[in-house]
């Protein structure tokens, strides 16, 4: 019973994943749009929690619902676009697009090599589960349990990978700065003091002196 | 346990899902950015299936800098949607056509 359990996740999630990517395509409204997508995240981040990568499910959880997808929903509510006119436009053309899905899989799944990774073990856990006597190699799977999957993660990003990972930070860096000097609009009502235009005002832009004379 | 080839399955039927977003929806801005997205996740479930396959954690280090670039990319993207929709008043692919291309 419990062998079969994780294979009723996976197919019930996967079923959900497809059906809220169709919904994705198929909606008009880019709100509703955007928490199916935020759907389709959740579902295949359980997904990617059956094969083990756990920091990436929690990371794609929470960096990219809670962050990337909250940036989306921002920008979707604060332009106010209108709804109707996309809607009779995508009726039109939806049977052409799931002939045109249903073949851009085919030609994908065409590409798949032939029963070659119809199985799931993992090919060195495979090697390691069957006991050996040798006792070098129960050291090492003993070794290769105690890591899990984030320390593992950590251990090739931060050795094998770390310039890749500092050029990550660049990239961020850089998408930061160009967001927000895309975005940013320049401040009609800012009370912020010029220093050039202080320094090199002279006393006659200030004072004025006007004569008149003095009432007795 | 499942095959890998489901899950090879199912990220091709999320990419060609998005890839038919993007073609057939000639109005929004943000909904080609959405299907980039959806199109970014199938590729990263093939990466994640492959590295549970081989048992190498190399496929999960991509997935982590693939989801950095994506994240990048949905800022300065909006970024552009909010510039175009101040410039414009509209976001409609159809409409962006000042070059005359």
């Amino acid at each position: 019973m419990h062998l079969l359990q994780p294979q009723v996740v996976f197919y019930v999630f996967a079923a959900i994943t497809i059906f809220s990517a169709f919904m994705v395509i198929t909606q008009s409204n880019p709100v509703r749009c955007v928490l199916f997508l935020v759907l389709a995240f959740f579902a295949s981040s359980i997904l990617w929690l059956l094969v083990n990568a756990e920091f990436l499910a929690l990371i794609l959880v929470l960096v990219y619902v809670g962050a990337v997808m909250t940036l989306f929903l921002f920008v979707v509510m604060m332009l106010n676009i209108d709804i109707e006119s996309t809607k009779k436009h995508f009726l039109r053309y939806m049977p052409f697009g799931l002939i045109l899905v249903a073949l851009l899989t085919g030609i994908l799944l065409k590409a798949l090599p032939q029963g070659i990774y119809k199985t799931s073990e993992v090919l060195p856990a495979a090697i390691s589960q069957t006991e050996t006597n040798n006792s070098s190699e129960i050291v090492s799977s003993e070794k290769k349990v105690s890591l899990s999957n984030t320390e593992a993660l950590g251990m090739v990003l931060y050795t094998d990978y770390v310039f890749a990972f500092e050029l990550a930070a660049v990239i961020l860096l850089v998408a930061i700065i160009a967001a927000i000097t895309l975005a940013h609009r320049q401040q009609i009502r800012s009370k912020r003091q010029n220093i050039v235009k202080q320094i090199m005002t002279q006393r006659n832009d200030r004072v004025k002196l006007v004569k008149m004379k003095s009432e007795s | 346990m499942i095959p890998t080839t489901h899950y090879l399955i199912l990220s091709s039927i999320l990419f060609s899902l998005s890839l038919v977003g993007i073609i057939l929806n000639r109005r929004n801005i943000i909904l080609l950015l959405v299907c980039i997205e959806l199109m970014l996740l199938a590729v990263n479930t093939n990466f994640v299936a492959f590295s549970h396959y081989y048992g190498e954690i190399t496929g999960q280090v991509f997935v982590f800098f693939i989801l950095t670039v994506a994240a990048a990319e949905a800022a300065i993207g909006l970024a552009i949607v909010m510039l175009l929709y101040r410039n414009n008043g509209n976001i409609d692919v159809n409409k962006m056509n000042h070059l005359k291309g």
